[in-house]
């Protein structure tokens, strides 16, 4: 099975799908919404991306020297998802020292596990969109765990003074906000997981189905992904916590003093 | 805490920079000018600190609240709806309930009603007495340094420019 028409075929087919967003274009433009130059771009730089990056993959698939490439993307996306995630912290001092190794550690271990069990084949094109999903949740769960430590360690700055006034130690006194940082992040991570083939059906699965699998077996299939990156996201959220403690305390437990500059 | 340029500050025979600084301020606790409440009553706030040092003793708790002069009637209150008086002296009997060596207070009676302000500073004076508490009262009131103090230094621009006892301390001293 899988996608039922030829590549020409599917540049038809493109162009009549994209009928409906012209439209909306033109009914934006009307309407004066304002969002159509916006949305024009978005579409030529997100199709562009995706063609560049199926170019790249049919290369990467035939090429011998893909274990060299796969640790290249590997690293690009370590790396990007570090310094994306790391501007969610205004003002703290190179928080990618922070994110880069939270995103690295949840997402590695996810990875090694679905190694290890032989649910991901060491072949590129298993590695390459696993760990895609593996590095983009953990990047979306650094964000947000850092975001929200970030508002409850300002917001709280005076307990906080108060707290380690009374010889209370710094991981005492952000044990509370590391908690609701964490569970914060994972909110969204967990409500798609309870509505998980209810209100969407997730990419992997998709992707198996649309490719001809069992259905049963996209399911199972999905759940071990799934499991694999909620539990590695879980692992950025503590890592983070943990390794933002060094940069909110000095080495004497005071507040840092970049967390007041507004 | 910061590490100075020059010279040292000597508490309990170290420097203070060689302590673990969680362990330092169980010793010498700062009763900052903002009072802040925890969330919970007022012994909650009271036996915060003791609960995490594993040492929570109902009595340290009634102790160090009647030293405030507050009835035990205000163990059970919702600390956060205290009036800012109120608040003060639950966050001295705060750093009461770890029996300190020392009491840094900044601007103690600040947002005190000037009916109460005699009986705080009188307060804080018996208390000081009765547990042999030294206390380093940090206040922009000339008199009520000569009030409450053995001793008064005098800061300016950072530097102490005079120490002396409170009837020798002369106005012009003061910046």
């Amino acid at each position: 099975m899988g996608i039922p028409y030829t590549p020409l075929e599917g540049v038809y087919i493109l162009l009549a799908t994209s009928s409906l967003l012209v439209l909306v274009i033109i009914l934006s433009f009307y309407k004066k919404l304002g969002i159509g130059r916006e949305f024009t771009y978005a579409i030529i730089k997100g199709g562009g991306q995706l063609v560049l990056i199926a170019l790249f993959l049919s290369y990467l698939f035939q090429t011998n020297l893909w274990i060299f490439l796969i640790w290249i993307l590997l690293i690009t996306m370590v790396l990007v998802g570090g310094y994306t995630s790391a501007k969610r912290a205004t003002h703290m001092p190179q928080a990618f020292q922070v994110t880069t190794p939270a995103i690295l550690a949840g997402a590695t271990l996810a990875l090694l596990i679905l190694a290890l069990s032989r649910a991901m084949p060491l072949q590129p094109q298993y590695i390459i969109p696993l760990a895609g999903m593996a590095f983009g949740n953990s990047m979306s769960i650094c964000s947000l765990s850092l975001d929200r430590l970030m508002r409850e360690i300002k917001l709280n700055r005076t307990g906080i003074e108060s707290m380690l006034s009374l010889g209370i130690s710094s991981k005492q006194a952000i044990q509370e906000y590391n908690r609701l940082s964490i569970r914060a992040a994972l909110i969204p991570t967990i409500d798609r997981l309870k509505t998980l083939g209810v209100i969407f059906i997730p990419g992997a699965m998709a992707g198996l189905l649309i490719a001809g699998t069992d259905p049963l077996v996209a399911a199972e299939y999905q759940i071990i992904v799934y499991l694999m990156i909620v539990g590695g996201g879980i692992i950025t959220a503590m890592a983070v916590t943990f390794l933002s403690r060094k940069k909110i305390f000095t080495e004497y437990e005071q507040l840092a003093e970049w967390l007041y500059e507004d | 805490m910061i590490e100075p340029d020059s010279g040292s500050i000597i508490f309990d025979q170290q420097s203070i920079i060689n302590y673990v600084p969680s362990e330092l301020r169980r010793d010498l606790v700062l009763v900052p000018q903002e009072s802040v409440m925890f969330p919970g009553t007022v012994e909650e706030n009271i036996g915060f600190s003791l609960k995490v040092h594993n040492l929570f003793n109902e009595k340290i708790v009634k102790k160090s609240l009647s030293d405030t002069g507050l009835p035990k009637e205000f163990l059970s209150k919702n600390a956060g709806q205290l009036s800012g008086g109120e608040k003060k002296r639950v966050s001295l009997a705060r750093a009461l309930a770890l029996s300190p060596k020392m009491l840094l207070l900044d601007e103690p009676t600040t947002g005190i009603d000037p009916k109460n302000l005699d009986t705080v500073e009188k307060r804080i004076l018996d208390f000081s007495k009765q547990r042999n508490l030294t206390v380093l009262w940090v206040t922009h009131d000339v008199e009520q340094a000569k009030r409450v103090s053995n001793r008064i230094a005098n800061i300016k621009d950072g530097k102490v420019t005079t120490i002396t006892t409170p009837d020798r301390f002369q106005w012009g001293e003061a910046y």
